[in-house]
């Protein structure tokens, strides 16, 4: 019963650091983004090959690097190599792509790296991949204790995202991205850089795609071209549609929902023989109907995020306060 | 090697039929709804699995392809009637819509992994051993695939330039609240139009389909992006334009699959995509208004 529940604790704690990731790029940003999952690869391979030895494969075959380094090397390189790559695409995406053409500009990126990953043998060993990839600290704890200890390792990296995050939520800059996300050209007009500002949170979702990419990489202790697909961001933004864009307690709200209690709720249907993939698929089916649903019905999601004025407002608002007056007069 | 050539030129040929079916489709409905429809690939595989299910009762091709564009025209209307009106009539924003399409084409994705399973189906029309036409090497099969594109484009063209239909659509592309001052019912528009292209994309399905000869639930989803390709290069709303987007991709793929690694055939076409949305977004054909169906 312990097993169970680190078990599906774990996958929710791992689409919790994913999800928030995401939702810095649509929630606060705004940006439909459709390549997030090439950033969790690249996050998840480059981690895997600081941490592995240098590559003994043979016939043409091979991982780059190899640097046998510590998983705190591991996770730092991850978030390094993910956020450069999302400063690539985002620095030429960004500059002018809004909307419908972002998200088809950046399913076609997602779609060449994935072509590039699966193909050349000698970046990450093609469609192999990485594996054995050494768990972390695994060597001081036993087998049956150890995905408690693992379960901790990704519960402190959560909460150092969370509140790293929720920091940045606040601050200035925060304001400013939610500024340019309501309206660019009235941010502009106040002086915030539209393009850098956005590129920036840009960057930050794809850091924390690559960290997510590497637990993500711990957990399966290996990571090929089958881990991952481009669409199923899909199931992380209806965690995120759900829970409520750009709030981060609606974000994990979202989570539970959608990457616990569907999965572990599908469990108990009955099985039908000779179809494996009948699971699978009644997942995707509600995370997309959920979707559905959400935009219809409360598009704001279920915690939606709070508004300016909500917070320390105590007089009138303006727009009030100038109807109020033309109507005495 | 000139004859690879003409040989890759011939598979170019077939691929660009397809994906000239699908594109027109696709351009038609983009430049009527102001949303591409994400769910076309997905309406493509359904119309595929149509043609599939018919042939244990009907082992004919004619209404094995008439039943895929029955159950893409019933797919895209209800995706419209039941979903994007119900949406746009709340206001939703494009890219809201946009949403909607994806989260439709997941639900319907997974519908058919659910009734199909993931191992692939096998869908084997029966084929000639290749001909020599002119420099070509096409086999029956191949020859049915383009005179259905020939057909089927021939039968858009028409129909938007000569019939008062085409030109309500038209209209509605350029401008919903001028066609609607000018009376014309544009929701109407819309639902056909959408009707039409999603019987388009069935067929597409279809053909798609017996030229693979097996496929599972995601054939149509990276198709997709390839006939997204073709759309955009060839300028969105431009019939004229997608059926030269479709050439220029179909072709492109095969002859370079004989260059680089066959398996990056289809990263061809979305480099191509991102240069053109990057560089010349209104395609290769500008058009005086964008995403307004010219011929």
């Amino acid at each position: 019963m312990i097993q169970y529940i680190i078990s599906f604790l774990t996958i929710g704690a791992l689409g919790a650091i994913l999800c928030l990731g995401l939702n810095v790029r649509w929630g606060w940003s705004g940006d439909f983004d459709l390549a997030y999952y090439a950033m969790v690869a690249v996050g998840a391979y480059m981690g895997g090959v600081t941490v592995l030895p240098k590559s003994q494969l043979t016939g043409g075959a091979a991982w780059i690097l190899g640097l046998n380094q510590s998983f705190l090397v591991g996770c730092l390189v991850a978030m390094a190599a993910a956020a450069f790559v999302s400063l690539l695409l985002g620095a030429v995406a960004l500059r002018r792509l809004r909307g419908d053409y972002l998200g088809i500009t950046t399913v076609a990126f997602s779609l060449i790296i994935t072509a590039v990953f699966t193909q050349q043998l000698n970046l990450f060993n093609g469609f192999n991949g990485l594996y054995s990839i050494p768990s972390p600290f695994q060597d001081q704890f036993d087998a049956f204790s150890y995905p408690l200890v693992f379960l901790i390792i990704l519960l402190v990296a959560l909460a150092i995202v969370y509140a790293v995050l929720e920091l940045l939520y606040r601050s200035p800059w925060g304001l400013g991205l939610r500024a340019v996300r309501e309206d660019e050209i009235a941010a502009a007009a106040f002086g915030r850089n539209v393009y850098v500002t956005k590129l920036t949170a840009y960057v930050l979702g794809g850091a924390i795609a690559g960290l997510g990419g590497f637990l993500f990489a711990n957990y399966l202790t290996s990571w090929n071209p089958a881990s991952w697909n481009t669409i199923e961001v899909f199931i992380l933004y209806s965690a995120i549609f759900l829970g409520g864009s750009a709030n981060q307690r609606g974000v994990l709200l979202g989570v539970v929902v959608v990457l616990i209690m569907v999965p572990e709720g599908t469990r108990y249907l009955p099985n039908v023989p000779g179809h494996p993939d009948l699971f699978p698929a009644i997942r995707g089916l509600v995370s997309g109907l959920l979707i559905l649903i959400v935009l219809r019905f409360r598009p704001q999601g279920l915690l939606p995020e709070k508004r300016p004025r909500d917070l320390r407002r105590k007089h009138r608002p303006v727009a009030t306060v100038a109807v109020g007056a033309s109507g005495d007069g | 090697m000139l004859l690879n050539l003409t040989h890759a030129f011939g598979f170019g040929l077939v691929t660009a039929s397809i994906l000239a079916i699908a594109t027109v489709a696709l351009t038609m409905q983009y430049s009527v709804t102001n949303v591409p429809n994400f769910a076309q690939g997905d309406i493509m595989t359904a119309g595929a699995f149509g043609a599939y299910t018919t042939q244990f009762v009907v082992n004919n091709v004619i209404v094995q392809a008439v039943a895929a564009m029955v159950v893409g025209a019933a797919i895209s209307f209800f995706l419209n009637w039941f979903l994007l009106q119900p949406f746009a009539r709340r206001g939703a924003k494009p890219l809201i819509l946009f949403v909607v399409t994806i989260a439709f084409a997941f639900v319907l994705e997974n519908t058919m992994l659910a009734i199909y399973g993931g191992s692939p189906v096998l869908y084997k029309l029966g084929d000639s051993p290749p001909n020599q036409i002119g420099p070509l090497l096409l086999t029956g099969r191949d020859l049915v695939i383009i005179a259905t594109a020939l057909v089927s484009l021939a039968s858009v063209y028409i129909v938007l330039k000569y019939t008062k239909f085409g030109k309500a659509q038209r209209a509605v592309a350029d401008s919903p609240d001028l066609a609607r001052v000018s009376g014309i019912d544009a929701g109407r528009v819309v639902h056909l139009t959408m009707t039409w292209a999603g019987a388009m994309t069935g067929l597409a399905g279809f053909v798609l389909a017996a030229q693979v000869g097996a496929f599972t639930h995601t054939l149509g989803f990276t198709f997709l992006l390839v006939v997204l390709a073709a759309a955009v290069v060839g300028g969105i709303g431009q019939v004229n334009g997608a059926m030269i987007g479709a050439l220029l991709i179909g072709v492109g793929m095969e002859v370079a699959a004989l260059y680089i690694a066959p398996d990056y055939k289809q990263s061809v076409a979305f480099v191509a995509l991102v240069i053109t949305i990057l560089f010349r977004p209104d395609g290769i054909i500008p058009s005086p208004s964008r995403r307004a169906v010219q011929l």
